[in-house]
């Protein structure tokens, strides 16, 4: 049940009515949201349940043990013991095929039978997202953070709160809990929340669907069909394709949230906008950067230690944080690259004169804009592409110089330019619901909206795409 | 002022409403699939009056000028738009009218036994003699340079890469590739694939089609709980299937355009294979009785030495490939590398010549008569 389907519109307006309904008994309340993530995760294998239920359950179990625990050394032993499992867990469904892959071929190198057996695993949706949000719950409350809930369907619907559930944003315990204690919806703007669906319906359905079926799926299946041009403004082409999928469904899942009272936190900035690698990843995918700065940067020293140090601890988040996205050494290579960037971005801080106004800044700032975003774009193609050799084939069309093969015709290159530019300029259209829609008496917002989403529907492709991030 | 509670629910069902009622002429068809026998009397008045306003209100045409006004923008299997266009991309490629003049020997060979004249403008196939295992069709050689059509679903897709790095071996060969994801016969709502496949016979001309698709329709499929081997039942679904394939067979064979339907490889799920297995035997009945496409068997190419499901497969050289996706239905490049060298080999004649980069192409994928498993 994909949220841009019809079967997903009519099960949210149930669960809309119901919640709305059942808001001022709140345990009922929470019950009917629990229930209703929990059918809602099923639609997509009801066997994925019980691995929710069970990481969910040993996310309460450690919180409520680090509560209960006053000594140092047994309160570390839980959060290993819990990272072990829930990341061991992680591990199993999502790189036991990468491993068995590498493995085996080592093996078969040596004339050495490979002892994994074969168990093609099918990956539980969303389970990097609620694995990522409980080892935050946790270590929260053993640094101290956070207080344990005592509540367990708290912690269930916490971890399972299906308007974010599927691809974030990761929620954390400090924001989410307390909303559930709150007698009054946290997020009361209605309206905001309406058009931040209708939002991430046009990005996804009518921009990301039409990048996808137009020019990167068959770049990067397939590049050698593509001129050099055609190749280039494809990898561009990318980079606002995942921009509109992703930052499209989490507008939608914000606006889901915000619908039913909660505040989902904001995910993306205008990420395209950056002038540096910083800027781009305090902008890009907020909810997991923030949460590798926390759980994952600092505490390996972060940048409070010497500049090797510091760079090696960027390499290994940001290499994760690349194999966090799938089971892939092409992920690996985009986070390294990422973590390379960042440490030359580092390193260079404060090391050029930059000049501070008129068309000299300009000049300057056109330059820092263009490097960050020629690199995200180029990191990109080791993202979208299946393998290390299509990358390189991606490549080496653009670097070719031949006029030979596909082109990028005109739709195409303004749709990219629509998008990053928009944001390059720091125009900020549609981020906020317009005024005249505001004002229509509530049939009419209605009939407004469903117009609106129709069209937008009627523009895109007949049986959409599903979201990329939804198989991370 | 925000919205509150009753309202926020109030402008929600009003925006769903007056959603699907817009989006009713592409909702119906899904809808109507919910039925497993069609929809009862009740509905379909439901369903009537439904249309019936729309057509009072001037939503039908409203939806088919935005659908035409759109067209131009969006590239081949983008859109299922083709029921609105019926008139521009299905005028004169009807049964009976258009390619019967350009092809008169196709219009006056006796069914099945369809030939050409060597070096003339379409290439068919032939039937060929003592060929008991397939579509009995002897494959002559194609003129250069020449289009090649691959059609179907995301296999057709997942294909038309190892293919498309196969051709680069013979001169004038190009492949043009239109797969649809999620699509098959037995789903109009999704994609009018006989619509669609006469509006890419016309707008390309090839001089082959590939067609690879099932998995989709496959699920449709009762199979028969008393049969040995998998047997659909011929129930509603089958039906429909049959017929839709028909029209489909039979818009190549209007164009006189030589074919070859790729069957489905083993799957995975039990289920799902079993499934496959009947549909793959449909449609090779079918492609049979046509006489014109040759169905190829892939069943056995990507599967183990015990003839069951394979996520890896041994090549010549003892290195172990994955042959499939995580899904356990669709074939990765490897897999696919492996039934292009298959189709190569069958279809070699009709290139005409040894085609240079099989060897590259396929340099990895063990050969179907020896399979091996770690």
């Amino acid at each position: 049940m994909l949220q841009t389907s019809v079967e997903f519109a009519c099960f949210f307006c149930v669960v809309l009515a119901v919640c709305w309904t059942l808001r001022p008994y709140r345990g009922v309340f929470k019950a009917t949201l629990l229930t209703a993530s929990y059918i809602f995760y099923a639609s997509f294998h009801p066997g994925f349940v019980l691995l929710l239920a069970a990481v969910s359950l040993l996310t309460y179990g450690a919180a409520r043990m680090l509560s209960r625990l006053d000594a140092d050394r047994p309160r570390r032993w839980v959060v290993a013991g819990y990272l072990a499992v829930v990341l061991g867990n992680l591990s199993f469904f999502k790189y036991y095929g990468l491993v068995f892959d590498l493995l085996g071929v080592s093996l078969e190198r040596l004339g050495i039978a490979s002892p994994l057996p074969d168990l093609s695993l099918a990956l539980p949706v969303g389970i990097s997202f609620f694995t990522f949000q409980g080892i935050g719950y946790v270590v929260d409350v053993y640094r101290g953070k956070e207080k344990a809930c005592g509540s367990l369907p708290d912690v269930l619907l916490f971890m399972a709160f299906f308007p974010t559930l599927l691809s974030g944003p990761i929620l954390r315990a400090g924001d989410f809990l307390p909303q559930l204690r709150s007698p009054k919806p946290v997020w009361e703007d209605a309206q905001q929340a309406f058009w931040l669906i209708i939002v991430g319906l046009f990005k996804k359905i009518t921009l990301s669907s039409y990048l996808s079926e137009h020019i990167t799926r068959q770049l990067f299946s397939s590049p050698d069909g593509f001129s050099s041009l055609g190749a280039l403004v494809g990898v561009f082409a990318y980079s606002a394709q995942i921009y509109c999928d992703f930052s499209g469904y989490s507008d939608m899942a914000q606006g889901l949230a915000g619908l039913l009272g909660f505040k989902a936190p904001d995910n993306f900035h205008k990420p395209y906008k950056a002038l540096n690698l910083r800027e781009f990843w305090q902008g890009w995918h907020i909810s997991l950067s923030t949460w590798l700065r926390d759980y994952l940067y600092i505490p390996l020293g972060g940048n409070r230690c010497s500049k090797g140090r510091q760079i090696f601890n960027l390499l290994a988040t940001m290499g994760l944080g690349g194999l966090w996205h799938g089971a892939s050494l092409t992920f690996l290579a985009w986070g390294l690259l990422h973590g390379l960037g960042l440490a030359v971005t580092h390193v260079l801080a404060g090391k050029f004169t930059v000049p501070g106004q008129g068309r000299p800044a300009l000049a300057w700032k056109a330059l820092c804009w263009a490097a960050t975003f020629g690199f995200v774009s180029l990191a990109w193609v080791f993202f979208a592409s299946p393998d290390f050799s299509t990358a390189w084939a991606v490549l080496a069309r653009i670097a070719s110089c031949d006029s030979v093969g596909a082109g990028p015709g005109l739709v195409l290159p303004l749709m990219v330019a629509g998008v990053v530019g928009l944001q390059a300029l720091r125009l900020n259209v549609l981020a906020t619901c317009p005024e005249w829609l505001r004002r229509l008496p509530a049939p009419a917002m209605g009939v407004a909206l469903g117009v609106l989403g129709a069209v937008i529907v009627r523009l895109g492709p007949d049986g959409v795409l599903p979201f990329i991030y939804f198989s991370f | 002022m925000f919205l509150k509670g009753g309202r926020i629910v109030l402008v929600y069902a009003v925006a769903l409403a007056v959603g699907l009622f817009i989006q009713f002429d592409k909702l119906e068809p899904w809808l109507a699939a919910k039925f497993d026998n069609g929809p009862s009397p009740e509905w379909t008045i439901v369903f009537s009056d439904i249309n019936r306003v729309r057509t009072g209100l001037g939503l039908n045409c409203a939806a088919t000028a935005l659908d035409w006004a759109a067209a131009g923008a969006f590239d081949g299997t983008y859109k299922n738009n083709f029921s609105s266009g019926a008139d521009l991309l299905a005028g004169d490629v009807l049964p009976g009218k258009a390619f019967a003049a350009s092809d008169p020997a196709a219009r006056d060979e006796p069914s099945g036994a369809v030939s050409v004249t060597p070096g003339s403008e379409n290439a068919t196939l032939r039937p060929r003699a003592g060929d008991a295992s397939s579509g009995l069709a002897e494959p002559l050689r194609l003129p250069t340079p020449c289009t090649v059509l691959v059609v179907g679903d995301s296999l057709a897709l997942a294909l038309a890469v190892p293919m498309e790095k196969a051709f680069k071996g013979i001169e004038g060969l190009t492949l043009v590739s239109k797969g649809k994801i999620a699509s098959g016969l037995q789903n109009p709502n999704v994609y009018k694939w006989e619509e669609a496949l006469r509006q890419f016979l016309k707008e390309y001309d090839p001089k082959l089609v590939v067609v690879m698709m099932g998995a989709n329709d496959a699920r449709y499929l009762t199979l028969d709980p008393e049969s040995q081997t998998p047997v659909a039942l011929p129930d509603r679904h089958l039906n429909t299937y049959q017929v839709r394939l028909e029209k489909f067979l039979s818009a190549l064979d209007e164009k006189g355009v030589a074919s070859y339907w790729i069957g489905m490889p083993i799957m995975g799920d039990p289920e799902l294979a079993a499934k496959c297995q009947a549909l793959n035997a449909v449609v090779r009945q079918a492609c049979e009785a046509t006489g014109r496409t040759r169905y190829l068997d892939t069943w056995n190419l990507l599967a183990g030495p015990d003839g069951g499901y394979a996520h890896y497969l041994f090549n010549e050289k003892g290195a172990r490939i994955r042959v499939r996706e995580g899904d356990k239905i669709h074939f990765s490049a490897a897999g696919g590398a492996i039934i292009v060298k298959a189709f190569l080999k069958d279809a070699g004649p009709l290139f005409g010549q040894t085609v240079k980069n099989t060897k590259d192409v396929a340099a990895n994928a063990p050969t179907p008569e020896d399979p091996r498993q770690p």
